[in-house]
């Protein structure tokens, strides 16, 4: 269908008018060929068949002409009559033989197998009827009276039966070919009966297939017209929100709603453009509005400020010449202080040099208090062989009360001295765990005064480290102090530069200040200008916003 | 600055404090001559007082000891001598109460465990470095103990008889039980026990 969109439309109308122009002619030409068969056919076969009928009547009605001048001519007595009756009896006999042969010309034509069938034992019948025929007619000639009889009895008898065959059968061929007759109109009145239907089917083919062109020719041209029509309408209303739909075709349409999307585009796009230029035209004045009064604003504000610098550089002026004279004293106080830190720096050092002392004393300490531990360790020894020599005492003194009570009565004075150093030994031994005890205690101190020594010993190092530190902190002290002395020679001659600055600073803020209440004027015009602008922008958008351009 | 306020060492006390230890050491070790005689007189004078004993009471002379902290006492003429433990051997195949043989002045001395003979729990530690040797009937053996409390003398009246709680191989050996806690051992049973025959030729 693609092709029918693309041609133009006198093409389209063409084709059109060209497709219902030959289904006429198609229809002509049915109907001219349908009443040609039929004519042919009233003239043909039932014309052919009628004649037929006809010719079997005549060959019947001549059959019995020549029977009845026969027998008429069997009894005439004149010779003249006789040969009078013989000519027109042989006249006769062509006739139905060329009769016969137009039929079964025909029935050949019509290949008609029963009557030609019947026909040809007609014929042989036929042709012994007239053999008999002629023999009668040559006895009679003879003229032989006694023969008369003899003729008529052949006559009447054997061409008798032969007559009534043949007349049976030409009867027969009548039927038949009246058949063939009514068959001819009968295949003629079907013919005109196919006829019409196909008229009334081409008829309605013709019907449907402009029906259809019709439908085809309103959907092509007539629908996108009216929707075009449609959309130029809404455009003239300032609706830019339509929808053109571009149909895929070349012709006259196809370029009109091209031609109309692009113009719906263009003005979509110059609508947007206007109104984004006019958006920004108003946004940009109104922040040129809002800048002008800040900038009025400030100006206000500066020619304030710069009454205010104006008083603070004097005061600036005053502080300058006062932080001058606390600059030089700051000078004087840092000699001072280093001086002091290094006097701090020694006194240190000779914290140190005791604290080494300190620690070599308890050093000292720490070994005489080993020493006692090892002398104690002396004692204990000895303190040990005393115990053992108390209990071999002890024994000993056992072993004196056995023997004198072995002395029985002579020992036992004896036994009174033994019982004496036993008590000794015991007292001893007693002595000797007392002893042992003390000197367990004596052990613990000395482990505790060594303990002691070693703490104090960590604490001195620590001391030292701490003392160290200290130094440190004053050397870097000193230096810092020595650092704050040169920079307060720096904030001295600084002052001085200040004190010059001021001055020129006062000069210049008397310009700032003409130049400020300059600014102040000029803004306000500035602001006249920017409000004009803004009105003018607001006025343009609010024209360009009455036109509708999405949904 | 703080080292002002730390509290400061009384030197002056601890040299006090040593002068007077010296002094002391020094006292107690230099006793005089006539102070060292004045003391043992002193001494000899307490311990010489005859004890006062009543001739007319039947006396029992005993040797104390002590072992695995218990008191026991065998009179004094089944005792031969005490003296110290020392290279104890042990023997193997003898009965558990014996502890081995020691040699004594040449001799060789079974040592007896009472602990064991007498099937007493062992409990605590003992020094049991004393022998105290036994002798009569021809039979001589040593006992361990752990302490010689010496010889005393008690009245025989003062013994009191066997405990109704001791049975057995206890109530065999034991004479009586003095009223300090005293278990007075019978040495002569002690020494003739048949299962103590320790010196049998044929063992």
């Amino acid at each position: 269908m693609q092709w029918f969109r693309n041609i133009s439309i006198n093409l389209k109308l063409l084709v059109v008018f060209g497709v219902l122009c030959a289904l006429l002619l198609v229809l002509f030409a049915t109907a001219y060929n349908t009443l040609v068969a039929m004519q042919k056919n009233e003239r043909g076969p039932v014309d052919a068949a009628q004649h037929m009928e006809l010719i079997a009547s005549s060959v019947r009605s001549d059959q019995n002409f020549v029977r009845a001048k026969m027998i008429q001519l069997i009894t005439a007595n004149n010779q003249g009559e006789r040969a009078q009756l013989k000519r027109e009896t042989d006249e006769r006999v062509n006739a139905i033989l060329t009769g016969i042969d137009q039929i079964k010309r025909y029935l050949m034509d019509e290949h008609n197998t029963e009557g030609l069938t019947i026909l040809t034992d007609m014929e042989k019948v036929n042709s012994a009827y007239i053999a008999t025929r002629a023999e009668v007619i040559t006895l009679v000639e003879t003229a032989k009276t006694d023969q008369n009889d003899k003729s008529r009895d052949l006559y009447i008898g054997v061409q008798g039966e032969r007559f009534d065959a043949i007349r049976a059968a030409m009867l027969k061929l009548s039927g038949i070919l009246r058949q063939d007759t009514e068959r001819a109109v009968a295949e003629s009145s079907e013919l005109a009966a196919q006829a019409i239907h196909t008229f009334v089917i081409i008829t309605a083919i013709s019907v449907l297939i402009a029906v259809v062109m019709a439908w085809f020719m309103n959907r092509m041209l007539a629908i996108p017209l009216r929707t075009i029509t449609d959309i130029a309408g809404q455009i003239a209303t300032g609706d830019l929100t339509v929808h053109v739909e571009v149909e895929e075709r070349t012709d006259e349409i196809g370029a009109m709603q091209r031609s109309f999307l692009g113009m719906v585009n263009n003005l979509r796009d110059l609508n947007r453009d206007l109104r984004e230029g006019f958006s920004v035209l108003s946004t940009s004045s109104n922040e040129i509005l809002s800048t002008v009064s800040q900038v009025a604003a400030g100006a206000a504000e500066t020619a304030t400020a710069v009454s205010q610098t104006g008083t603070t550089a004097e005061e600036v002026k005053q502080t300058a010449h006062v932080s001058h004279q606390k600059a030089r004293n700051v000078q004087e106080s840092a000699q001072k202080t280093a001086t002091v830190s290094e006097t701090g720096r020694q006194a240190v050092a000779k914290t140190i040099e005791g604290m080494n002392h300190i620690r070599e004393q308890m050093e000292s300490i720490a070994s005489s208090v080993v020493r006692l531990s090892e002398q104690g360790q002396a004692i204990g020894e000895i303190i040990a062989t005393v115990n053992d020599l108390a209990e071999q005492s002890n024994l000993l003194a056992v072993n004196a009360a056995l023997e004198a009570s072995r002395a029985g009565e002579v020992g036992k004075e004896f036994a009174v001295v033994a019982q004496e150093v036993k008590s000794l030994a015991e007292q001893s031994r007693q002595a000797t765990t007392q002893v042992r005890v003390i000197l367990m205690e004596v052990q613990k101190a000395t482990s505790a005064a060594v303990m002691a020594t070693e703490q104090g010993t960590k604490v001195v190092a620590a001391g030292v480290k701490q003392a160290t530190e200290a130094g440190d902190s004053i050397r870097t002290l000193t230096e810092s102090v020595t650092e704050a002395a040169q920079s307060a020679t720096q904030i001295a001659a600084s002052n001085q530069q200040q004190l010059i600055g001021m001055d020129q600073i006062a000069l210049a803020i008397a310009n700032i200040r003409q130049a400020t209440s300059q600014s102040l004027s000029g803004t306000q015009q500035l602001k006249a200008a920017a409000q004009n602008l803004r009105d003018f922008g607001d006025r343009v958008r609010s024209v360009i916003e009455r036109q509708r351009v999405n949904r | 600055m703080s080292t002002t306020e730390a509290p400061s060492i009384d030197w002056n006390a601890i040299h006090q404090r040593l002068a007077t230890a010296t002094a002391g050491i020094a006292g107690v070790l230099d006793h005089g001559p006539e102070e060292v005689r004045r003391i043992l007189d002193t001494r000899a004078r307490t311990v010489a007082k005859v004890p006062p004993q009543q001739d007319n009471v039947a006396h029992l002379e005993i040797l104390a000891f002590s072992l695995a902290g218990e008191s026991y006492a065998i009179e004094t003429r089944y005792v031969h001598e005490v003296c110290r433990l020392k290279n104890l051997t042990l023997l193997p195949g003898t009965p558990s109460f014996i502890a081995g043989v020691m040699s004594l002045r040449s001799r060789v001395l079974a040592i007896l465990d009472l602990r064991k003979f007498f099937e007493f729990p062992d409990k605590g530690l003992t020094e049991l470095n004393l022998v105290i040797v036994l002798k009569g009937g021809g039979n001589e053996f040593g006992l361990l103990a752990d302490a010689i409390d010496g010889v005393q003398h008690i009245a025989t009246a003062s013994l009191q008889e066997r405990l109704p709680t001791l049975t057995g191989i206890r109530e065999q050996f034991l004479k009586g039980v003095t009223g300090r806690m005293l278990t007075v051992l019978e040495g002569s049973r002690l020494l003739e026990a048949a299962s103590l025959k320790i010196n049998d030729p044929f063992l």
